[in-house]
């Protein structure tokens, strides 16, 4: 029904933020989510974790939107993270089979430390 | 094994709740415009397959028919230029009546040109035995190839789609066909009212760049001798109405279109354009833009008229657009031809000023309008001195030129489009002057008097002197209605010729 976007930069080199997601990436959802980060993605020059331990849903239009903001990052050689999935999100995505093409990660840390992919 | 069947049964549970997510969503609101539904469709199946890159191409009567993911401009173009070889396996699709994988195409140029693109699955999309679209589907982020299952649950949502995008697109089309039933009364009930023909022709011009969705437009009428009698226009600055009016003479935009000689529709597009009239072939953002028109030709009458709509480069109009324009711009012709059949039945042929019929009702408006408002309208009545006289020795021909003559001074002298001026009969003539009192209908009835008596008319050498007399009456100083101020002024008409005529006399 609704989703709630806070973006918080890193202190981290290079750049890095963090996108945390609250609600249901679902049509609208995804809307609201492509509406605020792709200008973000595009005039930026950062790699991206998205905080998904507060998404509650999501569907095939949300899977589209993480999918096409991990391309517009590798596109720019940043990385494309995914953190604190719950076990139903992650359920959906495994099936999908996105996990095996954006790595996840439990907590924000190990996100951070993982520093594959990063130049 | 059975980690497997859960993994497909997880797979199908999630296919069948997208499907019925997006179709309860699309259906949900009618006037959900095309562009979003198709971007709904297509995101769901991208991110339910991890496609990368996927287009949409309709085949129905519609301006945009070509729709990409992620709305990527240089894969819309790349589509668009592939619509002949795509189009070439239309008939295959619609035989097999299911999906053909690219890979599996017999002809290799096809196969190679899809292969460029990225398109690995056309599936097509039927509605009543019709294919009315092509899914194609490119390659997937995962680079997997796509499954027996997954290519027919594509093939199931695909047809699912197409269901809601025609639906939509009726609902368009129904909501324009009652916009264009609303405008089409509005203008017929405006020309049953009378309006002049400057807001008419407005009226229907504001009503075409509405419906067409065009920046600007124009339409100039043309009479006889290249004058032109009519120049309506919408978002055109000062410079490029100039631009546009001078295009008759020049190789412009207004030149061109009557050259084609036809009444068809003509577009022109910027790579056209003479370097004098590159203003036009830009909106006012300075985005790039094009004309279309076409030229009316109103025989009967000696007009000739172009119009001309100005849109966005890009957005092209679709056939049901161009036999709505074809449609409106009749409606000019008959604005225009109307109007001038009610001119030529108000005006007398001879001197050009109103005839006897259309001063009294004049007469009764303005005296309506003067008891209303209190405030003062005079009458002069006037006739030409001796003219029988005139007309018995110097003959009907110098008779007609003296009346034409004088009517022209008469229109002269008068205020346009206040002053009523209008042949009686004859050899005689009348002037209502709404919110004039006696002292200013003396000073215009005297400037009329003096301007015909400087008249100089030779007939074999000999000179004919012409005079006029005239009678004024006010209401309400003289008069109580229009009777009353005729007669009162008819009255003093006739001592003015008592007295030897050439004379203004008022009570």
């Amino acid at each position: 029904m609704s989703i709630d976007i806070q973006i918080k930069e890193l202190d981290e080199q290079p750049a890095m933020k963090v996108v945390a997601l609250k609600g249901e990436l679902d049509i609208l959802g995804g809307k609201e989510f492509g509406k605020i980060i792709l200008p973000l993605i595009a005039e930026g020059n950062f790699n991206l974790i998205s905080d998904l331990s507060q998404l509650e849903y999501i569907n095939s239009t949300g899977i589209y939107w993480l999918m096409r903001c991990f391309s517009i990052l590798r596109e720019k050689g940043k990385t494309f993270k995914l953190v604190g999935i719950k076990e139903q999100i992650k359920e959906v995505l495994e099936v999908v089979g996105i996990t095996k093409i954006i790595p996840t990660y439990t907590t924000l840390k190990e996100a951070i430390a993982d520093r594959k992919g990063i130049k | 094994m059975s980690n497997d069947v859960d993994n497909q049964l997880k797979k199908k549970i999630l296919e069948l709740l997208t499907i019925s997510d997006v179709i309860k969503k699309l259906n949900l609101s009618l006037d959900l415009d095309i562009g979003t539904i198709i971007d709904t469709f297509l995101q769901s199946s991208a991110g339910l397959f991890l496609i990368e890159k996927s287009a949409l191409i309709l085949f129905m009567d519609m301006s945009k028919t070509t729709y990409v993911q992620d709305n990527d401009k240089n894969f819309e173009k790349e589509i668009n230029e592939m619509r002949g070889q795509i189009e070439e396996i239309y008939l295959r699709l619609k035989e097999k009546q299911g999906c053909l994988l690219a890979n599996n195409l017999e002809e290799n140029w096809i196969k190679s040109k899809f292969r460029a693109a990225g398109i690995e699955l056309l599936v097509p999309m039927f509605l009543r035995k019709e294919l009315k679209g092509i899914y194609l589907v490119g390659n997937r982020i995962n680079k997997e190839a796509y499954q027996k299952e997954e290519i027919d649950f594509l093939f199931a949502f695909a047809n699912q789609g197409i269901v809601s995008i025609e639906n939509a697109h009726f609902f368009q089309l129904l909501q324009q066909h009652m916009k264009e039933l609303v405008v089409a009364n509005e203008i017929t009930a405006a020309i049953n009212a009378g309006l002049d023909t400057e807001t008419l022709l407005d009226m229907v011009m504001g009503a075409l760049l509405e419906m067409l969705g065009a920046h600007a437009g124009f339409i100039v009428i043309f009479g006889g001798n290249k004058e032109v009698l009519f120049f309506i226009h919408r978002g055109l600055d000062e410079q490029k109405r100039n631009t546009i009016l001078k295009s008759r003479d020049t190789a412009g935009i207004i030149n061109k279109s009557l050259n084609l000689g036809s009444d068809d529709v003509f577009t022109f597009y910027t790579e056209s354009a003479s370097f004098a009239e590159k203003d036009i072939f830009m909106d006012d953002s300075k985005n790039p833009s094009y004309w279309f028109g076409r030229c009316l030709f109103i025989r009967k009458e000696n007009m000739v008229g172009v119009v001309g709509l100005s849109k966005k480069e890009g957005e092209m109009l679709s056939d049901k657009e161009v036999s709505l324009f074809l449609t409106l711009t009749n409606q000019f012709v008959m604005i225009v031809l109307n109007a001038r059949l009610y001119e030529l039945a108000i005006t007398d042929g001879l001197t050009g000023l109103f005839v006897h019929r259309y001063f009294e009702q004049r007469l009764k408006e303005e005296m309506s309008r003067a008891r209303r408002y209190s405030y003062s309208i005079s009458v002069i009545m006037m006739d030409v001195d001796q003219f029988k006289r005139c007309n018995d020795i110097f003959g009907h021909e110098i008779g007609n030129m003296v009346i034409k003559k004088v009517g022209s001074i008469i229109n002269l002298s008068i205020r346009k489009n206040e002053d009523i001026p209008c042949r009686w009969g004859g050899d005689e003539f009348a002037i209502i002057l709404p919110e004039t009192d006696k002292k200013g209908a003396l000073i215009l009835a005297e400037r009329i008097r003096k301007n015909i008596e400087i008249l100089k008319f030779y007939k074999d050498g000999k000179p004919i002197n012409v005079s006029i007399s005239a009678g004024i009456a006010s209401f309400p100083a003289d008069a109580v209605d229009e009777k009353d101020l005729i007669d009162q002024a008819d009255n003093l008409l006739y001592q003015v010729k008592k007295a030897g005529g050439n004379k203004v006399f008022l009570k």
